[in-house]
């Protein structure tokens, strides 16, 4: 690789031969998530699919005894597995983004490698956002084919297979809209643990969900505060208050474009710490 | 080649600068030692030049390029061996497979040659991680002159490195001596590379008490052990050691001796203004 004659900003070479490092230097941390992401998912779709059919079994009612309705409740049940393991995982994931700054050891190593921040931050994107979204998915699969699997060794009624696309379009018609939705939720919070992962690399999944459940406190109550000072201003006026009319488009709007601003924010200043990172922690 | 320009440091929370106002000029190929009491900066120092913190004013400056920025061509020219190392779970075989590629010039060749030098074997099928510190340190700085930066930084390099590692250690850095490639050394194992400097940097933090080529302290000092206590009275520095007396005397040019690191250090750290008046530039 010539490095002087490449781009100090990014070189294609330098960017697969960081990737290609960091891939290396914790493939086998990476394949044991993999396996401890599939057993979790294992577990929790063969509880549901199992208890789903013990309590609500098919010749009790006629109303509840219709083979749609249960597998209905149970795709419902799924779907609601796969949402939460997915914010928890790929939650978990961002918060490696800069794991391997945790010491000073470790700082060195990473700072010593000459790559720039953009091949740095470009390597772990890929590893710890897309990566770990892509594992998730094939884990995903993987668990429900398997679930399909056991509850026929065990001759036991359950739902079809339900493939991680599927599982949007279980909870609403509007499967559009729930697909957005998930993406923005998912990139928000890839986004804002990436961030906290580069101001704690130490414990940034606690950290970082601490900091955000504060400050969505705060914020909550801020709003609390506001609007009963406004309505308090109004008992005993006689006036009507009605809220303004948001259509479900323009919230769906609003609420998607103000995720893309959250992400870039947070991937943007993530990638100015990471920029500034030195041996010692300022943080 | 490396120069280093009003530098001034301060860890946070902390009163004092650990460096202040440091200028300095390292020209290109020889081995340096760096040499200072504790806390006086060396390590920072190291890793101010490899752009591994920042100054609170100054620059530092290697190839024309500031260190700080970190560029990808700067910090394929300079490796810095930190007294205690984080090697990740891998062989060396995977470790040189996904570091070598960065820099340019890395050499298969003289890794197997700096092993060997350690009594290593080249194919050694461990993880380094299962290796001793003293054996992964041995590792390390093989990877680190196979890389053939012109400039290597080295903290603390033979600490626990065991008697025939040092032996080792003087070997190995005597055969990788090019005129393109500059080695900075920071220690307090002065007899551990004695006889390898070619030139002395030894600083305070805020002054550099002696930047001097070994050639020209040869010259101007005389490093002698005696028992003559005559001697010691017209010694710029004297202290008692085993059957007698070190000192140091001014050369008058009847004196051809060998330089003796802990004299010469003390002889900078208690008489400053004397050595600033000997080397004078």
């Amino acid at each position: 690789m010539n490095t002087a004659a490449s781009s100090q900003t990014f070189c294609g070479a330098r960017f697969a031969a960081t990737l290609r490092r960091d891939w290396r230097m914790e493939r086998s941390a990476w394949g044991v998530r993999f396996l401890a992401m599939f057993g979790v998912l294992v577990l929790f779709v063969l509880v549901t699919s199992w208890f789903v059919h013990k309590v609500v079994p098919e010749e009790s009612e006629p109303y509840y005894g219709s083979t749609v309705y249960i597998d209905g409740i149970e795709k419902i049940g799924l779907a609601f597995v796969c949402y939460f393991f997915l914010s928890i995982f790929i939650s978990l994931g961002a918060s490696l983004f800069h794991s391997g700054y945790g010491t000073a050891g470790q700082r060195l190593n990473e700072l010593m490698n000459p790559a720039s921040t953009l091949e740095r931050f470009a390597s772990r994107f890929v590893i710890c956002i897309i990566g770990v979204t892509v594992a998730y998915g094939l884990c995903w699969e993987l668990a429900d084919w398997t679930r399909v699997l056991v509850m026929h060794l065990f001759d036991r009624p359950a739902a079809p297979h339900v493939g991680f696309f599927e599982t949007f379009g279980v909870v609403s018609s509007k499967t559009g809209y729930i697909t957005g939705l998930i993406i923005c939720g998912t990139a928000c919070s890839q986004a804002s643990y990436a961030l906290g992962s580069t101001i704690w690399p130490k414990l940034s999944f606690l950290k970082t969900f601490a900091a955000m459940f504060v400050v969505q406190s705060i914020y909550g109550m801020a709003i609390g505060y506001a609007m009963s000072y406004f309505l308090a201003a109004h008992i005993g006026s006689g006036d009507v208050i009605s809220a303004p009319a948001i259509h479900t488009s323009m919230g769906y709007t609003i609420l998607l474009v103000g995720s893309v601003v959250w992400s870039l924010f947070c991937y943007i200043t993530a990638y100015f710490r990471m920029r500034e990172d030195e041996i010692i922690d300022r943080m | 080649m490396l120069k280093i320009d009003n530098l001034t440091f301060k860890y946070p929370g902390r009163n004092n600068a650990t460096i202040n106002d440091l200028s300095l000029t390292v020209p290109e190929g020889g081995v340096y030692g760096l040499l200072g009491r504790n806390g006086v900066g060396k390590s920072t120092l190291l890793y101010l030049i490899a752009g591994l913190l920042t100054p609170a004013s100054g620059r530092v400056e290697f190839e024309g390029a500031d260190t700080r920025k970190r560029a990808p061509h700067t910090m394929a020219s300079m490796f810095i061996v930190p007294e205690e190392l984080t090697l990740p779970e891998l062989t060396l075989r995977d470790y040189v497979a996904i570091n070598a590629p960065f820099y340019p010039n890395f050499s298969h060749d003289d890794l197997r040659r700096h092993l060997t030098t350690f009594e290593i074997d080249p194919e050694l099928p461990y993880k380094l991680t299962s290796l001793s510190m003293g054996q992964r340190k041995k590792v390390f700085m093989s990877f680190a002159l196979a890389c053939n930066t012109p400039l290597v930084l080295m903290d603390e390099p033979t600490n626990g490195l065991d008697i025939p590692g040092k032996m080792a250690f003087r070997r190995f850095i005597a055969s990788s001596i090019d005129e393109s490639r500059t080695i900075i050394i920071s220690t307090h194992q002065v007899r551990d590379i004695d006889t390898l400097l070619d030139h002395v940097l030894i600083i305070d933090s805020e002054h550099v008490l002696l930047d001097a080529s070994t050639a020209a302290i040869g010259e101007k000092l005389a490093f002698v052990h005696t028992s003559d206590p005559a001697v010691a009275e017209r010694a710029l520095y004297a202290q008692p050691s085993v059957g007698g007396i070190s000192a140091v005397l001014p050369n008058d040019g009847s004196y051809e001796t060998e330089i003796n690191l802990e004299c010469l250090f003390e002889l900078a750290s208690t008489r400053p203004d004397v050595l600033a008046q000997l080397f004078k530039k």
